[in-house]
């Protein structure tokens, strides 16, 4: 099991894309012990796709490129700018806000970030904000799409930790509304201390106009989780009517042309491609990881002599660690799947356990040294990845703050789900 | 941003420009029909009180395609998930010469995957689909398709990187 972590590692660190890593250390193992299995490499790879529930992934991929290409994040963020743009904190509130909103229709933080975020950060630069906070807002608060229903993160943990994706959506509110919370206090403490701009209060009529130009887009959120737990549709359905909602959107704003439509279609199977090749790839390398008894050793790792708070502490910190170098896909597909035999033989219920590992995953994307929302915004912006590094500590503690609440309070993950069932 | 993504930011002309766009056209209609069958099955269902049994099977098997022929596409470039320390340590004569060895590496793995996804692809052949019937090797010959076409295209990148070298 060393030969073949080492071989993955090592593959992977000199530069070698982490799927084809996992693939080929997988057949580089089974070439030398002489495995017979090696000839269904293929049948394992194609297996891991060959599942419904991981459809909705690319569709609500394409639902949140395309609401961001037809300018629907635009009419988001000039409704939230009118709504609280003249509190202290300014557009730093509007920033949490536009995010939460959406991220009822786009359940990735990567979409969040690379295109409400340019946005968010050109009018907070306009405004005369600092550009270091700039960028941490708009990093800090990309993490609630993956939190508030749909959630990527979330279908990949449903489908690779066999648990109600539906369920693992309600969990996500009460922890996703509370990061914004979060997020909302520490941009109206540092707004104070550092004497932020704030915005004129807006006119009732001007904020009437803006609530109803955003009014088409705010009920997506209303039609994917209303259609999920009415029970009309499943996860996958629902991912489809909303990228259908988006389509019927830019056409009725005549944003929607042709190209548009060819550029959302070719960045959603790129997106998808890049982070679906995981799945392909863990088909093989978990099925190694299986036959060699990870499962068992981690179990024996956390497992012996350990209560289910202190197991859960510890996988915790585990994940948060790899959160740090890893991206979330990766820890979805490969640490996962390890962990999941402890999680229910400790009888830790495996929806607190999803909700508070995607929490930490997405704190991973904030923290260096490979944050990947820290890279995006760096990418958009322009402001250097290292000063952005330093400028998300005051986001990242309480945040974290959050995450020991969630995992020593299961309700605040568990409370939603259980009230609904 | 690496080598290969600026190189890729940039619609390619030749062979590779030819490669994006075939590749391009494949994902991207294979995402359109998974996306027309999971919505013919929601409205026939619910509009018509009429549910349709293959949208599902037929969904899986476009996403299939979606995800390797995309792999392929992202594979050129530079899109997969990649630990990118490398490219920060080593200088840029180095990054291109530790390149042209992963591109030889992916190619082998293309190679493999191949030839034994061709195999499964026969063997498969006379296995037919629950719903539609269709020969299940349909969705087994995604895989070597797709590495087929990452195979060839790495002499491609190879090359592009040797120019790279050349210029430092």
């Amino acid at each position: 099991m060393l030969t073949l972590f080492s071989v993955k590692i090592g593959l992977a660190v000199i530069g070698l894309p982490v799927a084809f890593a996992m693939i080929l250390a997988a057949v580089v193992y089974m070439l030398v012990i002489g495995d017979p299995a090696i000839k269904f490499v293929p049948q394992r790879m194609v297996a891991a796709l060959d599942t419904f529930p991981l459809l909705a992934v690319p569709f609500f991929i394409f639902a949140g490129s395309l609401m961001n290409a037809t300018g629907v994040t635009e009419r988001i963020f000039n409704f939230a700018r009118l709504a609280v743009g003249h509190r202290t904190g300014g557009l730093g509130h509007v920033n949490v806000l536009a995010s939460l909103l959406f991220s009822g229709m786009s359940g990735s933080s990567i979409a969040d970030a690379a295109g409400l975020g340019q946005v968010e950060i050109k009018a907070m630069r306009d405004a005369g904000f600092n550009d270091d906070f700039a960028g941490a807002v708009t990093a800090g608060s990309c993490i609630i799409g993956p939190l508030v229903p749909p959630s990527i993160p979330m279908v990949i943990y449903g489908v690779v930790a066999n648990v109600s994706i539906g369920a693992l959506f309600l969990g996500g509110i009460l922890p996703g509304l509370l990061a914004a919370l979060i997020l909302m206090l520490v941009v109206w403490w540092l707004a104070r201390r550092r004497g932020y701009p704030v915005e004129e209060r807006s006119r009732a009529r001007d904020l009437g106009r803006a609530a109803l130009r955003a009014f088409p887009p705010l009920l997506a959120p209303v039609i994917i989780i209303g259609s999920i737990f009415t029970g009309r549709v499943t996860p996958t359905e629902a991912a489809v009517l909303a990228s259908t909602y988006a389509i019927l959107l830019g056409l009725f704003y005549g944003t929607l042309t042709p190209r548009v439509f060819a550029r959302c279609v070719n960045e959603t199977v790129s997106v998808t491609a890049a982070t679906l090749a995981l799945a392909a790839a863990a088909g093989v390398f978990g099925y190694l990881l299986a036959r060699l008894g990870a499962p068992s050793a981690v179990a024996a790792l956390f497992g012996e002599d350990m209560s289910p708070l202190l197991a859960l502490i510890a996988m915790q910190v585990v994940l948060f660690f790899l959160g740090m170098l890893l991206d979330t896909a990766i820890l979805l597909f490969l640490v996962v799947p390890l962990l999941m035999p402890t999680v229910l033989g400790l009888g830790i219920d495996p929806v607190h356990f999803g909700v508070v590992s995607v929490f930490n995953m997405m704190i991973g994307i904030l923290t260096p040294p490979f944050g990947g929302a820290l890279f995006v915004v760096s990418r958009i912006s322009g402001i250097p990845y290292h000063r952005l590094a330093v400028a998300i500590i005051p986001f990242i503690l309480p945040l974290m703050g959050l995450l020991i609440l969630m995992i020593l309070i299961p309700e605040i993950s568990t409370g939603i789900p259980q009230l609904l069932r | 941003m690496t080598t290969l993504q600026k190189a890729a930011a940039e619609p390619r002309r030749g062979l590779a420009g030819w490669f994006d766009r075939t590749e391009s056209l494949i994902g991207g209609a294979a995402l359109l029909i998974a996306f027309a069958a999971v919505l013919i099955g929601i409205i026939s269902r619910e509009a018509f009180d009429a549910p349709v049994a293959w949208s599902e099977e037929l969904a899986r098997l476009a996403f299939v395609y979606v995800v390797f022929i995309g792999m392929s596409e992202a594979f050129a470039r530079g899109g997969h998930l990649r630990v990118e320390i490398v490219d920060l340590v080593l200088g840029r004569r180095w990054c291109a010469v530790l390149r042209i060895f992963t591109c030889v590496v992916i190619g082998g793995l293309g190679l493999f995957l191949v030839w034994y996804g061709w195999q499964q692809t026969v063997r498969s052949q006379m296995l037919r689909s629950l719903i539609l019937g269709w020969p299940l090797s349909i969705t087994y010959a995604a895989l070597p398709i797709a590495a087929l076409l990452m195979a060839i295209r790495t002499p491609l990148l190879i090359w592009r990187e040797i120019r790279v070298l050349r210029s430092c």
